[in-house]
């Protein structure tokens, strides 16, 4: 038929970054609605930091190293976990409303319009706690980067981490997110168990812990190439060589995240009748 | 005043029954919980193989991890959602018309709540238990004194959480309010670091709060760092807050509730 | 050729079988077990460019999931779907700009935006352009009065304004297919009289147009061809006059009298219509066959034995027909 033809009918990186720009943009309009949201959010984005460089901060008072990470280092990586979730709050929010729109039937519509489903859910929302987060956690990082005695020709490779932790970090939540596809609920207990683990132990050298631990959270949820991996590049403690995990760990995630989604939306049933 | 108290079970019963159905509930409060404790243990192991550090050695902060993963288990595991929906979809207006002390009923509903995360206290502490083999408690009336510490909680978590729930009246959504006072009370509690290695100024700031009777009250008392006059002055102090606050939240629920139009109930 | 094809359409869903209460929850856990469910059993459907097909059905009859099948919101469990020649499932994104969608029950507005935010996403979403989107826009707003409430917030709408932003975006790139489930839901007599006249308009313009509904009155005036759904099977498809034509057989008179009727003596008198109590006492409703006998031969009869103070004519509805194949009294 001729009409499958027309331009405009096969989806382009171009028309995507459009749809999803002018979302979330559209999105941001929305918050000034609400001022109080705001300022409570964004407040309690910068008071978790707070509170973990606080608890950094006395707990180096009493010991030089854990696990022969220093203050600044420990700081750093931090720092670097909070900027890569916090971005995930201002970029992708919308997709851990995937459970809620899956039992709403409120993806039906979403599947009639011409965008991917994935970048319609995920700016649906913005999480203002964000704001807080990216803002204190690039404190945190400049801070660590700083003390740490890190000079000015390292910072390609911390922008290269930086970017990657965002990307990783965006990713494997949307992947835990889409598990409500198949297991039917309003939250998201596998995202929030994903970060809620990953503010616990990550946030420590991963050096503490059990080689088990090593081995899921760099090959099987890649979480250790958020954070861990790019400082203790930095800082020394891994071989440059594991630098070149990062990125392909940000693609695989980005590729299971579009697969598992897409999974999802095969076996979506709708609601009601 | 039986009447009362039958009413009081009954919004207990339904909102531990209606946590219990929730299956997935417990898997996460024990993972998350479980987590966040191994996690502290593997660091706290190596940081104290030398010896002890700010009065704590291994021994002592193996029980003390323990008792700050129940009163987290418990406090965070409760279900403070109910209640705010209740603000934010303006059900509140409903609630109004009952015959029943609003205050009132919620606390009942969030005990309940908290009453049903206990199987997973106890999966969790005995698996801890058999991994860790804490110390036992410092002596027989330490031990008593401490689950008397632990019965606490449930009205001052209550009074804490009421109070920052009822700012639902002046925003749209929760969770802000939720992951501050969360962040607030893992910290000042003593729950992310004991207070004790925290200079004397922040530990002055943390005992001006509610918040160190959720693992540094229950923890000091368990393992004897105070004697039985200190203990009882502790728990003194822990149910002056939980009465405190529940008049607070009286206060303060009666100039909010002159929203509820604005909401829209 | 038709621009809608579905071809032994079935939707089979699983559900889980589990008893209720505690016990049953844990039950179920042990052994999963599923019931399989078929919404939607074997249907096949061809709509051609410009009809204006009614889809109408019981509660749980498979309206719904029929449309969410056609719209490629749903995989079919077995048969096929064409809109234009396409699967609207696999080629979901070319398909997506061609179809329409609102379901009534739900809105696509973003719901802390202004309405006029979400069309500006949509349009751009679809790659209308500026031109087509103002003249689409000013239409619109001629018939459906949508700037009184364009900077509106969503969540603030009425649920008359809700339904005609909702018309405006599921129209916004010109489709030529458009589905509309239950667009009149919940609506006042005004809104839905305007929505109607509306729709006429968007059929006579030649868009092509399935509708479901509760309401007939909906049907009657938008549509010219019906297709009646129950139990996940089509139990009649045809135009909506030879529907009446065929079903419709009988006429009724009501009769008000001055005393109580006998109704068993009336039956005895006049053995070929069907008499029947009124809503009072002194009403009486008289059935005939409208082949055999004129209306004007049984006011005759009627009349002259019984001096009704007054009397009204009716004509089976729709309604009554739909109601009866529901039922089952009627087979095609």
């Amino acid at each position: 038929m001729a009409d499958t033809s027309t331009p405009g009918r096969s989806l382009t990186a171009r028309h995507v970054g459009g749809v999803y720009g002018r979302s979330l943009v559209a999105q941001i309009r929305a918050i000034t609605e609400y001022p109080a949201d705001f300022w409570v959010m964004a407040s309690a984005g910068v008071m978790w930091n707070v509170l973990q460089l606080a608890f950094l901060t006395v707990l180096f008072a009493a010991v030089p190293d854990v696990a022969g990470w220093d203050y600044h280092e420990m700081v750093m990586l931090a720092g670097l976990l909070s900027v890569a979730a916090g971005s995930t709050a201002l970029l992708c929010d919308g997709v851990w409303s995937t459970g809620g729109m899956i039992l709403k039937g409120e993806i039906d519509y979403r599947i009639t319009r011409p965008a991917p489903v994935v970048v319609q859910v995920a700016t649906t929302h913005i999480g203002m706690q964000g704001f807080g987060e990216v803002g204190f956690g690039l404190v945190m990082v400049v801070f660590g980067w700083i003390g740490a005695g890190l000079g000015l020709a390292a910072v390609p490779v911390g922008i290269l981490g930086i970017l990657c932790a965002i990307v990783i970090e965006g990713a494997l939540i949307t992947v835990f997110c889409a598990v409500n596809f198949w297991i039917k609920g309003p939250m998201s207990p596998f995202a929030f168990m994903l970060i809620d683990l990953q503010n616990s132990a990550m946030n420590l050298p991963l050096g503490l812990f059990p080689a088990g631990v090593r081995i899921v959270t760099m090959f099987v949820v890649p979480v250790a190439f958020v954070n861990f991996v790019p400082v203790a590049v930095l800082t020394g403690h891994l071989s440059a060589w594991w630098l070149i995990g990062t990125p392909l760990a940000a693609v695989a995630s980005v590729l299971a995240a579009v697969g598992i989604y897409r999974l999802g939306l095969r076996s979506y049933d709708s609601s009601g009748h | 005043m039986t009447q009362g108290f039958a009413v009081d079970r009954a919004f207990a019963t339904v909102a531990f029954k209606r946590r219990l159905a929730y299956k997935i509930q417990w898997m996460v409060a024990l993972v998350l919980g479980g987590g966040a404790m191994l996690v502290s243990m593997a660091m706290w192991r190596n940081l104290l193989a030398d010896g002890a550090l700010s009065g704590y050695d291994w021994e002592s902060m193996r029980a003390y991890i323990i008792i700050g993963f129940i009163t987290a288990t418990v406090v965070f595991g409760a279900a403070d959602w109910h209640i705010a929906d209740r603000i934010l979809d303006g059900h509140i207006a409903i609630d109004l018309t009952k015959p029943v002390d609003f205050q009132r009923a919620r606390a009942a509903e969030y005990i309940g709540s908290m009453i049903s995360t206990v199987p997973t206290v106890i999966v969790g502490v005995v698996g801890a238990w058999l991994l860790f083999d804490p110390p036992g408690p410092a002596s027989a009336l330490a031990g008593v004194l401490t689950a008397v510490s632990f019965v606490l909680i449930f009205p001052l978590a209550f009074g804490i959480t009421y109070l920052t729930v009822l700012v639902c009246f002046w925003t749209k959504r929760y969770i802000g309010v939720m992951w501050l006072r969360e962040a607030l009370l893992g910290f000042f509690s003593g729950m992310m670091i004991p207070l004790a290695f925290m200079p004397s100024w922040l530990q002055a700031v943390a005992w001006a709060l509610p918040f160190p009777h959720f693992t540094t009250t229950p923890a000091a008392i368990y393992l004897g760092r105070v004697d039985t006059a200190g203990a009882l002055g502790l728990l003194a102090a822990e149910a002056a807050w939980a009465l405190g606050l529940w008049f607070g939240g009286r206060l303060v629920f009666r100039q909010a509730v002159k929203k509820v139009t604005v909401h829209g109930g | 050729m038709p621009i809608l094809e579905a071809r032994s359409l079935t939707k089979t869903f699983r559900r889980p079988d589990k008893a209720s209460g505690f016990k049953g929850a844990v039950k179920h856990l042990a052994q999963r077990r599923y019931k399989n469910y078929t919404a939607v059993d074997g249907i096949d459907l061809s709509v051609d460019a410009g009809e204006s097909v009614a889809y109408v059905g019981p509660n749980g009859a498979g309206k719904s999931t029929t449309v969410k099948l056609l719209t490629g919101i749903l995989k079919p469990s077995e048969g096929t779907v064409r809109v234009m020649g396409r699967d609207p499932h696999t080629e979901r994104i070319a398909n997506a700009h061609d179809i329409g969608v609102l379901f009534g029950q739900r809105t696509q507005l973003w719901w802390d935006l202004p309405v006029e935010e979400s069309l500006k996403l949509l349009k751009h979403m679809y790659g209308v352009s500026e031109a087509d989107y103002k003249r689409r826009i000013a239409k619109f707003d001629e018939l459906l009065d949508l700037g009184e409430f364009m900077p509106a917030l969503a969540r603030t709408l009425s649920l008359g304004q809700r339904m005609r932003a909702d018309l405006a975006c599921a129209l916004i790139h010109d489709p030529k297919m458009v589905y509309l489930d239950e667009p009149t839901i919940g609506l006042d007599i005004s809104v839905k009289d305007r929505l109607r006249a509306f729709l006429r308009e968007l059929v006579d313009d030649g868009t092509t147009l399935l509708l479901t509904s509760h309401d007939l009155a909906d049907i009657e005036e938008v549509c010219e061809r019906i297709v009646v759904i129950d139990k996940g099977a089509i139990a009649y498809d045809g135009p909506i006059t030879e529907l009446k034509a065929h079903y419709i057989t009988t006429k009724a008179v009501h009769l008000i009298l001055d005393g109580p009727a006998d109704l068993p003596e009336l039956s005895e008198k006049f053995p070929d219509y069907a008499w029947a109590a009124g809503d009072a006492p002194s009403e009486v409703k008289v059935t005939y066959e409208s082949a055999r006998f004129t209306t004007a031969e049984v006011l005759a009869d009627v009349t002259g034995h019984l001096r009704p103070r007054d009397l009204s004519l009716s004509e089976p509805s729709i309604e009554d027909v739909i109601r009866r194949l529901y039922a089952g009294e009627l087979t095609k």
